[in-house]
């Protein structure tokens, strides 16, 4: 019997003992927090009688109900702040129908001071009750939020895809559009080419004996002897003069050509008389053709004297050949 | 033969009973106690800055002079709402960030919106030109 008492008091010296570390616990977080100070929020404890909080209990419950059924949920933790703030409302209602209610009790309007243990608990439910209300709200709202959020990342999912639908339009529109456009270069390529084809046609008909029509890089030549030329001058006979007005009525229908107009002698004479010589012819014929109606704009003259032989100096033939006015035909400056 | 039963049987079994009760009660304040306290030290650990956690703390701080009184229906009661209070702080932080994470989704919407318009502005105005130049 000894040993049972006193295996007794040692349990309840342990038990003892373990109260007091959880005291000394406590007593170190209390002081830690001894500055704090309480603030002045948030939920209103209704002032007035329990019956009055009672009604508040089920306003605070209508609210939440109606927030769900407004926005219902899906999301787990939502629901479950919506069930919980539910169920301590239920319990608060309860507590406060079981304790304050009596049909013809004073206590049902005397105000509530929070003073009794009962009042007090009461009051810290309505308090327990508003706050997991608001946490049931919040979490409502936010899924609320969160479900938009999600909407508009899909709306966006598709704007992008329609985006990408718009931009594949634009580019095979623009591939449309550079083939037509690449067809009417063709087109205009295959006109451009004709038209040449035919003034190649018409100034070859001007070939003769004194006038030799041939191609280089440069474009058309049109070579005309020195005997169109009245002898050591520049004046213009009557052949050249026609064979002028031919060309500058090809080059008006033409009006894409430009004609820069070369004078060349052979080696007889000095460099300069012959480079004077020379000049003076190309700037009659470029003259000619402009009063022929020519614009002036596309025609340019030079006298190379006897810098650009085409033929050997050395024999009279080669001397005849390199004696000449070139007109060169291009389609372009 | 009946003291001995008592001794045998009821001493032991309201022992273990006293124990129990204890340990379980011990158990329920430390949860409570660690709850309100790791919810404290999460709300300080992270800057949040509410008048809900400045409500809870004062309630935390009062519930522990409380508890170290021996009024533990009272502490136990403002350690629950202290708890109550940082989980509002809590779901209102997150309901904030989502709330910037739906003006942010928003703003991003409706720049996508004015860019699609804009590019069928433009295959339109493409689609006219080419009609124009068919005619």
């Amino acid at each position: 019997m000894k040993k049972i008492s006193l295996l007794v008091l040692v349990v309840i010296m342990l038990a003892s003992l373990g109260f007091a570390s959880v005291d000394t616990a406590q007593k170190n977080d209390t002081l830690k927090q001894k500055n704090d100070t309480s603030s002045s929020i948030t939920v209103p404890a209704p002032a007035g009688s329990s019956e009055a909080v009672r009604l508040a209990l089920l306003d605070l419950r209508s609210e939440l109900k109606s927030a769900f059924q407004l926005n219902t949920p899906h999301d787990l933790n939502a629901i479950n702040s919506y069930l919980t703030a539910l169920a301590q409302i239920e319990e608060a209602h309860q507590f406060f129908l079981e304790n304050f209610t009596k049909a013809g009790s004073k206590q049902n309007n005397s105000p509530m001071t929070g003073k009794s243990s009962k009042e007090k608990n009461a009051l810290s439910m309505y308090e327990a009750c508003s706050l997991y209300t608001v946490i049931a709200l919040i979490q409502i709202n936010k899924n609320k939020l969160d479900d938009n959020i999600l909407q508009a990342s899909h709306r966006s999912d598709s704007i992008h895809t329609e985006l990408s639908k718009v931009y594949e339009s634009i580019i095979n529109l623009e591939r449309g559009r550079a083939s037509e456009l690449k067809g009417k270069l063709e087109d205009e390529n295959a006109k451009a080419l004709a038209l040449q084809q035919e003034a190649d046609r018409r100034f070859k008909e001007l070939q003769s004996e004194l006038i030799k029509v041939r191609k280089d890089v440069r474009g058309t030549i049109i070579s005309m002897s020195d005997l169109l030329f009245a002898f050591d001058k520049a004046d213009l006979t009557n052949d050249l003069k026609t064979a002028l007005a031919k060309i500058a009525g090809i080059l008006s229908v033409y009006k894409k050509f430009h004609v820069a107009v070369e004078g060349h002698t052979d080696n007889i004479g000095t460099a300069e008389y012959n480079k004077d010589l020379s000049g003076r012819r190309a700037n009659n014929v470029k003259d000619f053709l402009i009063a022929q109606g020519v614009e002036a704009t596309r025609l340019s003259s030079i006298g190379y004297g006897f810098t650009k032989p085409i033929a050997s100096n050395k024999t009279k033939d080669g001397r005849q050949k390199n004696r000449r006015v070139d007109l060169v035909v291009m389609d372009k400056k | 033969m009946k003291k001995y039963y008592v001794i045998k049987w009821l001493v032991p079994v309201s022992l273990s009973l006293f124990l129990c009760c204890i340990s379980s009660y011990r158990m329920l304040s430390k949860t409570s106690v660690t709850e309100a306290g790791t919810l404290k030290n999460y709300c300080e650990q992270n800057n949040i800055q509410a008048p809900e956690i400045t409500k809870g703390d004062s309630l935390f701080a009062s519930a522990n002079v409380q508890l170290q009184q021996g009024k533990t229906n009272d502490g136990y009661r403002e350690l629950n709402l202290a708890v109550l209070y940082y989980r509002v702080a809590l779901s209102n932080q997150e309901l904030n960030q989502s709330q910037k994470r739906y003006d942010e989704a928003t703003k991003q919407l409706n720049e996508d919106e004015f860019q699609l318009s804009t590019y069928q502005e433009v295959l339109n105005g493409l689609k006219d030109l080419r009609k124009a130049g068919q005619q």
